[in-house]
C-alpha cells in the first residue's frame, strides 16, 4: 500500500516513524480491526476519522501497547513494538493524551508538567531529603517546563490550579504533560471536543507550531473534521475496522465511501 | 502554683508532640497517597511495643549482671517488679545506656512500623478506596487481639500490659526531659515531611494520588509509588508510638494493648486532626494539633471531670465520669462533621511542592524581564 | 456439642447477620460504608430499656411470683409479652430515625457539596461519635439505673448490673431441650428479614425502584423515581432491622456482653463488615448468609478447632479468623463475593420490569 505524498511540509515520506501492518484484532466474535495497515511519515500530522464503532480507538489502543493484535505488526523507529508493555512504549516516545483530560487536578500547572518528566532516580523518595540527589534534575525539568509552556501559551497561568483551568487549557495541558516526557510520537484523542470553535483553532495551532518548532509527529482521533482538516497533512479513514479512503484532508472527506460511512452510521 | 502550670505545660506539648507524629504518618499515607488507612494505629503499637518488650528485654539483659532481682525472663514473668528495680536501682545511673537505648527505640521502631506498612501494602495496591479501608481496619483489629491475648508480647494481664523503662530517670526530671525529647522528635519529623513534600517524590506521590491513569500513561510506577508512602507513613506511625512509650505523660509508664492498639486515640483522632488540618498539609496538620491539643485534649483528657462538675452536669442527672467520656466523643465527631461541611479542604489547604524558587525562573522565562533600573 | 452449647453461636450469629444486612443495604444504595450503623441497635436498646422500664413504673406492673434467679446472676424480670411487644416496636422505629437521621441531615447535604465516598464514609464515623457522646450524657446508665430501681422496687427483681443493661430471658421448653428466648427470636427474626427482604427487593414495586435507582440513578430519575427517597426508606429498613437487633441484644447479654454506649459496638463492629464483606456487599441475601458464616466461625468453629487442637487458648483469637475471611475474600475474589454477585443482579435488574 503505498502512501500518496502531497508535497508538503520537510518531513520526507520515506522516513516513517510509525507503521502498522494488517492489525487485526477481535474482541470474542466481533472483528474489531480488520487488517489496519497506516504509515506515520515522520513531522507529520495525520488525521485518523471514523464512525463511532469504526475502531479508532482500538487502533489506539493496539499502538500504545494497552491491546494486544491477534495479527500484524506496529512497526516504531524500525523496531517491532508490538505487544510491548505501555509504560516501556511511553518512555520510548509514544506518549497519548486522553479524551476526557486526567490533569493531576490539585497540582499547579508547573507542578502538572514536572510530575511528567521522565522518572528517574531524583524521585526516590528514600533519598528526598538530601536535596542533591535530585536538584540538578529538577533543574532541567523546571527550564524545560517553563519552555513547554511558552509554546503553548500558558506561561502566565504556570502557578495556577489544574482544578481552575478552562477546558481548553485541560487540553493544553496534556499536550504539554506528553511533550514534557519526551514524547516524539504524539496520539491525541479528541483534542477538540468539548472545546468552542475558536479555541479548537487555537489548539490546533499549537499542535502545528509544536511540529514545526520540535519536530513532533502526530496522530489526531477527531470528531470536528472541518476544523482538524485545515491543520493536518494527511488522513486516514476507518470503518468497521477497515480503512476505506486515504490521503489529502480535502481527497478523503469529499471520498464517496467515507461520507456513506457516516450517514449510515 | 508555677510548678502546677510547668507541669500542665508539659503535658499539654507532649500531647501535641505526639499527635502530630502520628497524624503526620497518616497524612502521609491518606492526604499525600490517597491510601485511607483505618489500620494507623497498628502501626503506631509497633512503637509502643519495641518499647515496652524490645527495649525493656535488652536492658534486663544487661542489668541482670548488676541489679539482684532482675532476670530477662522477668521481664514478662514479673513485669511490674522486674521494670520497677530496674526503674528505680539500674536506669537512674546509666544514663549511656539509656540514651543508647533510647536512639535504638526510635530506629526499630522506624524500621518495624516500616515493615509492617510494606506488609500492609500488599494489599493496598489491589484494593481501592473504601475496601482498603475495611481492610485495614480489620488487619488492625486482628493484630490487636493476637498481641491482646499473646502473653510473651503484651504480658500475662491484656488490661494492664507492661511497665515501660523510664529511660529519662536520669535527668531527675522525667518528665521535662521526655517533654522535650518528645517535642524535638516532632520538629525533626515536622521538617522531614516538609522536605518531602518539597522534592520531585513527594511531588509525585500527590501527582499519582489524583491520577493513576495518567501517571501510568507517563511511565510512572505507581505500584512502588504507593508502597513507598505506605512504607514511610508507617514507620513515621511506629515512630510516635516508641515516643509515646518513652513518656511518662502520655504512656503512663505503661503500655498495654487497650491503649497502643485503640482505634479511636491513633487512628481516628488522626483522621479527625488531618481533616481539620487539611488534607496533604503538613503544616495544617499541625496548626489543628496545636488548636486541638491546647483547647480540646488538654482539658478533655485532663479535666474533663472538673468540666463536668463546672456545668453542674450531675444536677441534671449525667454521671461526669460518663460526660468526660461524652466530650471526647463529641469533639472528635463535630470536628469531622462541620469541618467536612464548612472547610473541606482544612485551615490551611493543601499547597504545592516548591522544590526551587519558582519565580525567579518564572520571571526570567515568562514575563519579560524587569526593566534596570538607572 | 448438646443443644445448649449451640445457643451462644446461633444467637451471636444471628445478631450479625441482622447487622450485616443493613451495612449491604446502606452501600448498595449510597456506595458508603456505614460506621454508625451497629450503633443504631445501641442506641435502640437504650430507648426500648428506657421504655419498658418506665411502663413497668407507670402501670405498677408487680410479677413477685415470677422472681427467678438463673446461675446467680442479676436480672431483669420477665414482663408481660405486651411490654416486649412496645419495646420491640420502639426499638425497631428508633434505630429507623437514627438512620433516616443521618441519610438527611449529614449524607445528603455533604453528597450536595461533592465529598467522595471516602469522604462521606468518614462523616458517618463523624455522626458516630456523636451517638456515643449523645448515649454517654442523656442515656447514660444513672437515670436508667434510677429507672430500673423503681421498677425492680415493683417486680421484685433482685439486682441490676450496675455497668449496663440486662434483661431476663425467657425459656422456652421443646420436649426436654430448652431453648432460649432471645435465641429463638434472633434466628426467627433473621429468617423472616431475609424472607421479607427478598420478597421486597425482587417481587414488589418498591424493590423494582430499588434496584433500578441503584443499578443507573440518572435513568431513574428520568423516569420519574425520586431516587433520594428510595435510598432513604432503603436507610430506613436497615435501620429498622439494626433497632430490632438492638432490642433482642437487651437480653442476649450472656452472650454478647452488656450494653453500654461503647459495648458490644467495639467488639463486634468489625464482624459486622466482616460479615457484609464476605457475603458480598451487593447483595442483601448474600451479606445475611455472611454475617451468619462470619459469627458461627467465631463462635462455633474455632472453639471446635481449638478443643480438636487441644489448645485452649485459641478461642480467644477468634476475630484473626474473620480478619483471614474478610483478607482473603477481598483479595483472592477480586472486588469479594460482591463482583460475581454484582453481575448477576445486573442480569436480573436490566431484564426487570421496569
Amino acid at each position: 500500500m503505498a502512501l500518496q505524498m502531497t508535497e508538503k511540509e520537510e518531513g520526507s515520506a520515506s522516513d516513517i516513524i510509525l507503521e502498522t501492518r494488517n492489525i487485526v484484532k477481535r474482541f470474542g466474535g466481533v472483528v474489531a480491526l480488520a487488517g489496519v495497515s497506516i504509515k506515520i511519515p515522520r513531522r507529520w500530522i495525520v488525521l485518523l476519522i471514523g464512525p463511532n464503532g469504526s475502531g479508532k480507538t482500538t487502533l489506539v489502543n493496539v499502538i500504545t501497547g494497552f491491546l494486544k493484535p491477534e495479527e500484524g505488526k506496529v512497526i516504531y523507529e524500525g523496531r517491532d513494538i508490538t505487544g510491548v508493555e505501555p509504560h516501556i512504549i511511553t518512555r520510548m516516545g509514544i506518549v497519548r493524551t486522553f479524551q476526557i483530560p486526567k490533569p493531576f487536578i490539585n497540582l499547579t500547572v508547573l507542578e502538572n508538567l514536572l510530575a511528567a518528566y521522565p522518572p528517574g532516580p531524583h524521585e526516590n523518595p528514600y533519598k528526598a531529603v538530601s536535596k542533591r540527589s535530585w536538584v540538578k534534575t529538577e533543574e532541567e525539568a523546571v527550564e524545560k517546563a517553563f519552555d513547554i509552556l511558552k509554546a503553548l501559551g500558558m506561561e502566565r497561568a504556570w502557578d495556577q490550579k489544574a482544578s481552575e483551568l478552562s477546558g481548553a487549557e485541560l487540553k493544553l495541558l496534556e499536550v504539554g504533560r506528553a511533550l514534557m516526557s519526551g514524547a516524539k510520537l504524539m496520539i491525541l484523542d479528541e483534542p477538540a471536543a468539548g472545546v468552542n470553535p475558536t479555541k479548537a483553532h487555537e489548539i490546533f495551532s499549537v499542535i502545528r507550531k509544536l511540529r514545526e518548532e520540535r519536530g513532533i509527529t502526530f496522530l489526531i482521533i477527531e470528531h470536528r473534521i472541518d476544523i482538524a482538516s485545515q491543520y493536518v497533512d494527511y488522513t486516514y479513514a476507518l470503518h468497521l475496522g477497515r480503512l476505506i479512503s486515504q490521503g489529502p484532508p480535502q481527497k478523503v472527506l469529499n471520498d464517496k465511501a467515507v461520507i456513506e460511512s457516516y450517514i449510515g452510521g | 502554683m508555677m510548678a502546677n502550670f510547668a507541669v500542665l505545660a508539659e503535658q499539654i506539648l507532649s500531647f501535641i508532640g505526639i499527635y502530630y507524629i502520628v497524624s503526620i504518618g497518616l497524612n502521609l499515607k491518606a492526604g499525600h497517597m490517597g491510601i485511607p488507612d483505618f489500620g494507623h494505629a497498628m502501626f503506631f503499637a509497633m512503637g509502643g511495643i519495641v518499647v515496652g518488650n524490645i527495649v525493656a528485654h535488652i536492658a534486663a539483659a544487661v542489668a541482670a549482671k548488676s541489679v539482684p532481682g532482675v532476670t530477662v525472663a522477668g521481664v514478662i514473668a514479673s513485669n511490674t517488679k522486674t521494670l520497677s528495680i530496674m526503674n528505680t536501682k539500674f536506669f537512674p545511673y546509666h544514663p549511656l545506656l539509656d540514651i543508647g537505648l533510647v536512639i535504638f527505640a526510635l530506629v526499630l521502631s522506624l524500621i518495624l512500623g516500616g515493615i509492617l506498612g510494606w506488609i500492609a501494602s500488599l494489599p493496598a495496591l489491589r484494593l481501592r478506596g473504601e475496601f482498603l479501608a475495611i481492610l485495614l481496619l480489620t488487619v488492625a483489629e486482628g493484630l490487636r487481639v493476637i498481641f491482646t491475648y499473646t502473653k510473651s508480647l503484651m504480658g500475662s494481664t491484656p488490661t494492664v500490659g507492661l511497665s515501660t523503662p523510664a529511660l529519662f530517670s536520669w535527668t531527675h526530671n522525667s518528665g521535662l526531659a521526655a517533654t522535650i525529647f518528645t517535642i524535638i522528635v516532632a520538629l525533626i519529623v515536622y521538617v522531614y515531611v516538609e522536605r518531602l513534600h518539597n522534592s520531585p517524590a513527594g511531588r509525585l506521590f500527590r501527582a499519582a494520588r489524583d491520577d493513576e491513569d495518567a501517571a501510568k500513561a507517563l511511565g510512572k510506577n505507581v505500584v512502588t509509588i504507593r508502597r513507598d508512602a505506605m512504607i514511610i507513613g508507617s514507620a513515621l506511625a511506629g515512630l510516635a508510638g516508641a515516643v509515646y512509650a518513652l513518656n511518662p505523660f502520655l504512656g503512663g509508664g505503661s503500655v498495654a494493648a487497650v491503649s497502643i492498639f485503640n482505634r479511636v486515640w491513633w487512628t481516628f483522632w488522626p483522621w479527625a486532626l488531618i481533616i481539620l488540618g487539611g488534607m496533604a498539609s503538613n503544616r495544617g496538620t499541625g496548626l489543628a494539633t496545636i488548636i486541638v491539643g491546647v483547647s480540646l485534649i488538654w482539658p478533655v483528657r485532663l479535666y474533663s471531670f472538673k468540666v463536668a462538675q463546672v456545668l453542674h452536669a450531675s444536677a441534671l442527672g449525667i454521671n461526669p465520669d460518663q460526660f468526660a467520656n461524652a466530650l471526647e466523643y463529641a469533639f472528635i465527631g463535630l470536628i469531622i462533621l462541620i469541618v467536612q461541611a464548612v472547610l473541606p479542604r482544612g485551615i490551611i489547604p493543601e499547597y504545592p511542592s516548591r522544590t526551587l524558587p519558582f519565580e525567579k525562573y518564572a520571571r526570567g522565562k515568562v514575563l519579560p524581564p524587569k526593566p534596570k533600573e538607572e | 456439642m448438646n443443644f445448649e452449647t449451640l445457643m451462644a453461636p446461633l444467637y451471636y450469629a444471628s445478631i450479625l447477620s441482622l447487622l450485616s444486612v443493613g451495612i449491604t443495604l446502606s452501600y448498595m444504595t449510597t456506595k458508603v460504608f456505614n460506621f454508625a450503623h451497629v450503633r443504631y441497635a445501641t442506641v435502640a436498646a437504650y430507648f426500648a430499656a428506657a421504655t419498658m422500664l418506665s411502663l413497668v413504673v407507670h402501670y405498677h406492673i408487680t410479677l413477685n411470683s415470677s422472681v427467678r434467679t438463673l446461675g446467680g446472676m442479676r436480672y431483669i424480670l420477665p414482663l408481660p409479652g405486651w411490654i416486649y411487644a412496645v419495646g420491640f416496636i420502639v426499638a425497631s422505629i428508633v434505630g429507623g430515625l437514627v438512620s433516616i437521621l443521618l441519610y438527611y441531615a449529614v449524607l445528603k447535604p455533604l453528597e450536595r457539596r461533592g465529598l467522595s465516598p471516602l469522604a462521606l464514609m468518614i462523616s458517618t464515623l463523624g455522626f458516630d461519635f456523636l451517638l456515643v457522646a449523645f448515649l454517654f450524657i442523656f442515656m447514660s446508665e444513672k437515670p436508667i439505673i434510677n429507672l430500673a430501681a423503681k421498677a425492680s422496687s415493683l417486680i421484685g427483681a433482685v439486682n441490676f448490673a450496675s455497668l449496663g443493661l440486662d434483661f431476663a430471658d425467657e425459656y422456652i421448653y421443646i420436649g426436654n431441650s430448652m431453648i432460649r428466648g432471645s435465641v429463638l427470636g434472633a434466628l426467627i427474626l433473621a429468617v423472616v428479614v431475609t424472607i421479607v427482604l427478598t420478597f421486597l427487593t425482587r417481587k414488589t414495586k418498591l424493590g423494582v425502584m430499588m434496584r433500578s435507582s441503584i443499578e443507573n440513578p440518572n435513568l431513574a430519575l428520568v423516569l420519574g423515581i425520586n431516587v433520594d427517597r428510595v435510598f432513604a426508606i432503603a436507610w430506613f429498613i436497615a435501620g429498622l432491622i439494626a433497632g430490632m437487633a438492638g432490642f433482642l441484644m437487651l437480653f442476649g447479654t450472656s452472650f454478647l456482653k452488656f450494653i453500654s454506649p461503647t459495648s458490644p459496638y467495639n467488639s463486634i463492629v468489625v464482624s459486622v463488615f466482616a460479615g457484609a464483606i464476605v457475603g458480598g456487599i451487593f447483595n442483601v441475601e448474600g451479606s445475611i448468609g455472611g454475617g451468619f458464616l462470619i459469627g458461627l466461625i467465631e463462635k462455633l468453629f474455632v472453639p471446635w478447632l481449638a478443643a480438636v487442637m487441644n489448645a485452649p487458648g485459641l478461642i480467644k483469637y477468634n476475630k484473626v479468623f474473620s480478619m483471614f475471611a474478610v483478607a482473603l475474600t477481598l483479595l483472592f475474589i477480586p472486588e469479594g463475593l460482591a463482583s460475581i454477585r454484582f453481575r448477576r443482579f445486573r442480569r436480573k435488574t436490566t431484564g426487570g420490569e421496569i
